[in-house]
């Protein structure tokens, strides 16, 4: 939930929001260019930090506020381990954590949103106008629809399809496909690497 | 036991796939999915083998259940007729059976609105308080029971290409008086037990061999060089050249080649042209073992069982 009073002068927000990762916190990527699957470990903060700024842009958009710089996206690379493709850390999302953003953000930000304007509305269209002098009146009455609020998303249960490589270049842990052959690159170096 | 574990990722990741769509799709298909989900669970052998126990439990009686809470119904309209046992299998029985029962019955889901008296928005309603609770639970048990059924492996790990040494420079050149090999023996052996690959005069030169140029190339192709400095090592001739060539090798290769004294005896001292080098007065072969391996520029790799403990169990 968003706590509204946590908004900050300058619009930025703080929230609660859960991901489910494996055991060994791996959070599940997959490569824009060659549309394989890894996984990379991440702390808390690091998972806000990849978060943050979409839940931003979001909450910006909705609410009608310009705040390019909360919506900046981490300026953090990272290379696909098998293709050796590099991009923005966030173009390694799967379309299940990009699911869940926008079902999470619909939820605890659109809705509201959405409820908000309907009871501006609601209150300034409700009631009847009239002039005493003119052969016409007016009465309009808006009633508020009733919206059940949208399903709480879910993530997990996550799949253990993959095995842990220790990257000796980077002293980082990722997750790769099992039957995956011999070289990989580090998704936080670039360094191509050999499996032993 | 790999087949089994590959079945059942296979069901998870059906099992994510049929959740999220009668979650998440739109509420005019919800009975469709539903259809497909409960199917799915009914049938499948490794979601069975989880919730099996759990679904077909004979301890609650989830008629006596349904028809009290349409009596409460009666008086509380609405989600506050909806309460549930404390006991979490007795809950997932009760919303499994519920799940089933509107799959099964000719209104579907619109029955959940019978049964609490409202029929203010009926599926999304049903999906939030009995879908969503049943299938996180279940998720978890899911994720319990893969995690079981894994084998232990062992990590990889991924050495840089940089880091791996070329076969043309791994080599260890064991550096000695003929009349000490017995005492070499010792540690070439076991360095080559545990991973390096050592040098020494035999069997790298069998009769016949050119000795500079075995002597050379020996240098070439090593990483290090030990020499074992007891009483009868004199720096002159062989041994004269094997210094000389590891004092090059060190200058060319720098950091990528080590050279290392053990200091053999009370009264040996170190060859002049080695001092500027590692060397150490050494008392026993473990703490000569130490120092060298201390020295060396690489690393033997990760831990393995033997191939023939493995074969013996085959």
């Amino acid at each position: 939930m968003i706590d509204k009073s946590k908004v900050t002068d300058d619009n930025n927000i703080s929230f609660n929001i859960s991901y489910a990762l494996d055991e060994g916190e791996f959070l599940r990527r997959e490569c824009p260019s060659c549309g394989l699957q890894f996984k990379t470990q991440v702390s808390p903060a690091q998972l806000t930090g990849l978060i943050t700024p979409a839940i931003q842009k979001i909450y910006n958009e909705t609410h009608n506020i310009e705040n390019d710089q909360a919506e900046q996206l981490t300026s953090e690379v990272m290379t696909c381990p098998y293709c050796g493709q590099e991009n923005s850390a966030s173009a390694f999302f799967t379309q299940e954590f990009n699911d869940y953003i926008l079902r999470w953000a619909s939820r605890e930000i659109v809705f509201p949103a959405l409820e908000n304007f309907q009871n501006t509305i609601s209150q300034m269209y409700s009631g009847s106008k009239s002039n005493s002098k003119d052969f016409f009146s007016l009465t309009m009455k808006v009633e508020k629809s009733e919206n059940y609020k949208p399903i709480r998303p879910i993530s997990g249960p996550e799949v253990p399809d993959m095995r842990i490589v220790n990257l000796l270049c980077s002293n980082e842990k990722i997750k790769i496909y099992e039957n995956w052959g011999e070289t990989l690159f580090c998704p936080v170096c670039a360094n191509k690497v050999l499996l032993t | 036991m790999v087949q089994s574990r590959k079945s059942a990722i296979g069901s998870m990741q059906k099992y994510r796939e049929l959740r999220d769509a009668l979650l998440f799709e739109d509420d005019s298909e919800s009975a469709h999915h539903l259809s497909r989900f409960m199917n799915f669970i009914d049938s499948d052998d490794f979601l069975q083998s989880v919730i099996g126990s759990v679904v077909t439990s004979d301890s609650f009686d989830f008629e006596t259940w349904h028809n009290s809470t349409a009596e409460r119904a009666s008086q509380l309209q609405g989600v506050q007729a909806l309460t549930f046992p404390d006991n979490n299998s007795d809950e997932m029985f009760i919303r499994y059976s519920l799940m089933k029962r509107f799959n099964n019955e000719k209104n579907g889901i619109f029955d959940f609105g019978v049964l609490i008296g409202d029929y203010k928005e009926t599926v999304p309603r049903f999906k939030s308080l009995i879908v969503r609770p049943f299938v996180s639970e279940l998720g978890d048990m899911l994720e319990d029971a893969v995690g079981f059924a894994r084998t232990e492996e062992r990590d990889l790990q991924a050495v840089p290409l940089n880091r791996i040494p070329s076969e043309k420079e791994n080599r260890i050149f064991l550096s000695h008086k003929t009349v000490d090999k017995p005492l070499v023996e010792t540690y070439f052996k076991a360095l080559e037990k545990i991973g390096y690959y050592p040098w020494m005069d035999e069997p790298e030169m069998p009769a016949g061999t050119n000795l500079e140029r075995a002597l050379l190339a020996g240098f070439q192709t090593s990483c290090a060089a030990v020499f074992f400095v007891t009483e009868n090592f004199k720096d002159e001739k062989f041994l004269s050249t094997e210094i000389d060539y590891a004092v090059r090798e060190k200058r060319e290769k720098g950091n990528r080649f080590a050279i290392v004294t053990l200091l053999l005896g009370k009264k040996v001292k170190v060859p002049p042209l080695l001092a500027n080098y590692v060397y150490k007065n050494v008392t026993n072969d473990l703490e000569g073992f130490y120092e060298i391996v201390r020295a060396l520029p690489i690393e033997v790799g990760p831990l393995r069982w033997k191939k023939e403990v493995i074969e013996s169990e085959s």
